[in-house]
């Protein structure tokens, strides 16, 4: 976030939404600022795909825009748009029937990492290269499983390990019963496993 | 043995914190006692552990700003307004269809034996041939509010009093849009629950002796790979399509085929109605300012977005849905 938007961003969410409603787009673009990297974590997780992830994001910020009128405020404006954006991205995947493309995140941006802490965070670790290379390998590994999930097992994952939902709430947001997503959780646990044994069986828990 | 296969499909929600304390608690104990499943407890642990451990990804650079772009776009309603009014248009088109079409279903259904050669046949294809011009004059208050309302039944979580009632006839929506469809089409139906998603339209089909000579030949619907989000392909002419669309809301199969997830696509891009920017639809209704004149496809893909809701008793039997079962 630069210095200028945190300064802006100082206001909350609820009056920058009322300045968005009387049609002024300047402050949306705080509240996009804002909650931006969170969204498109999110949906790079469901999609595997950084520019599908993006056109998401983008989508569900414009559908927030467009519905500000109807949005009553009785929840939090990060809750709201976070629901647009799973329904845009269950309903992209679903129409294009084909499996997310696992990036590498090594020939992402490294600034992107920084920006988000997770280079500060395994630097302060004092890894030593060869450290640094195994997690690597490692992290792309289980991304390359996640991404090989069926999409209705890497949804409820994603939700759950990765935003750290509970059942109830992915429940609600998948408009399915507790059960189900009980037994798809465990499923997908189970599937990554499976796909995930080399890992687990060769090395010890590195945590 | 039965135990630990009872105990392994509860780890999972145990490990989460997910299940009723007694439960919970059963589980614990089992644990303490059994090595197998304090294993596979563990494996599911660290599978879990890795995924939670994923760097966080941050949004690129200029998203803000490319969103923003939009907004202001959207704001200006340079782009927009025009093709917004498209769709009261065509609701209208299909309230003047929908009796016509009632009719020519009831026609249909006495008729006695399979009707597949005859697409320009019946007042279902013709009735929509020549939609009422689409109002061009710019009415800024309205459009927005007819935006709106249609955008927020869209983004809004999904109940049946956010849905729209009147369900937008595709081939008049296309009509609108400037696109000339072309026998055959077809339809493609995403459903999280295909099974169920292809018994309900099969049904339908032979019910109707829509594009199906008899009951027990489909042979034109296929499954794509892809379990749980297949496409059903149809091919079916226009009119069948058209029938179809209608029976598909008469089967109250609602949120099957909304404005907001009827999607139309081309030969190569995919335009989501009611979901993609204003610069795309440009796209789909001047297709003659872009660069690609070249031949027309012949055919013309519909998507419908199916979600099989649970079918009014007695039009067709249909099981709830449920999880697949599994072996443990």
């Amino acid at each position: 976030m630069s210095v200028a938007t945190a300064n802006a961003g100082g206001a909350a969410d609820e009056e920058l939404l009322a300045a968005c409603r009387r049609g002024d787009p300047e402050p949306f673009g705080i509240l996009v600022e804002r909650h931006q990297d969170k969204l498109f974590n999110l949906a790079y997780r469901l999609t595997g795909d950084r520019d599908e992830a993006a056109d998401a994001v983008q989508e569900a910020f414009l559908k927030a825009w467009r519905g500000m009128a109807q949005f009553k405020g009785e929840s939090a404006f990060y809750t709201w748009v976070f629901r647009i954006l799973v329904n845009e991205v269950r309903s992209r995947m679903r129409f294009r029937a084909v499996r997310p493309r696992p990036e590498s995140l090594e020939a992402s941006d490294p600034a992107d990492e920084r920006r988000t802490g997770v280079a500060g965070r395994l630097a302060s670790g004092a890894a030593g290269p060869l450290e640094e290379a195994c997690r690597a390998e490692r992290r792309n590994l289980v991304e390359s499983a996640l991404a090989r999930l069926e999409p209705i097992h890497r949804e409820v994952i994603v939700l759950r390990d990765v935003e750290g939902r509970d059942y109830g709430e992915i429940a609600d947001l998948l408009d399915c019963p507790r059960g189900t997503v009980k037994s798809r959780i465990h499923r997908a646990r189970q599937a990554l496993r499976d796909l995930l044994r080399p890992v687990l069986e060769s090395e010890g828990d590195l945590r | 043995m039965k135990e630990c296969s009872k105990i392994q499909d509860e780890l999972s929600a145990y490990l989460d914190g997910e299940l009723a304390p007694e439960d919970s608690e059963r589980v614990r104990s089992h644990l303490v006692a059994c090595e197998r499943c304090r294993r596979e407890a563990e494996d599911l642990r660290r599978v879990a552990a890795e995924v939670r451990d994923l760097p966080r990804v941050a949004a690129p650079a200029d998203l803000r700003e490319r969103t923003l772009e939009r907004v202001r776009s959207e704001g200006a309603g340079a782009t927009t307004s025009r093709l917004r009014l498209v769709w009261p248009a065509a609701a209208a088109v299909l309230i003047a269809g929908a009796l016509s079409l009632y009719a020519s279903f009831s026609r249909r259904t006495a008729l006695p034996g399979p009707r597949y050669e005859s697409p320009a046949a019946g007042t279902g294809g013709r009735l929509l041939e020549s939609p009422p011009p689409v109002e061009r004059a710019p009415v800024p208050g309205r459009a927005a509010s007819l935006r709106a309302a249609d955008e927020a039944s869209e983004a809004m979580p999904r109940t049946a009093d956010a849905l729209p009632s009147a369900v937008p006839d595709l081939k008049a929506l296309a009509h609108a849009l400037g696109e000339q469809p072309e026998p055959p089409v077809e339809i493609f139906i995403a459903s999280s629950q295909p099974e169920q998603a292809m018994q309900q339209v099969q049904a339908l089909l032979i019910q109707n002796r829509i594009g199906v000579p008899e009951a027990a030949g489909l042979e034109s619907m296929r499954r794509a790979e892809a379990p749980g989000t297949s496409p059903l392909v149809l091919h079916l002419t226009p009119d069948e399509r058209a029938l179809l669309v209608q029976l598909l809301h008469q089967a109250q199969m609602k949120p099957a085929v909304t404005v907001g997830q009827a999607a139309i696509f081309d030969q190569r891009r995919k335009f989501a109605l009611g979901r993609v920017s204003g610069e795309e639809r440009e796209t789909v209704a001047e297709p003659a300012a872009g660069k690609d004149k070249a031949a027309p496809e012949p055919r013309m893909p519909v998507l419908l977005n199916f979600v099989p809701p649970p079918l009014p008793p007695g039009l067709i039997e249909v099981p709830p849905p449920t999880e697949p079962a599994r072996a443990p």
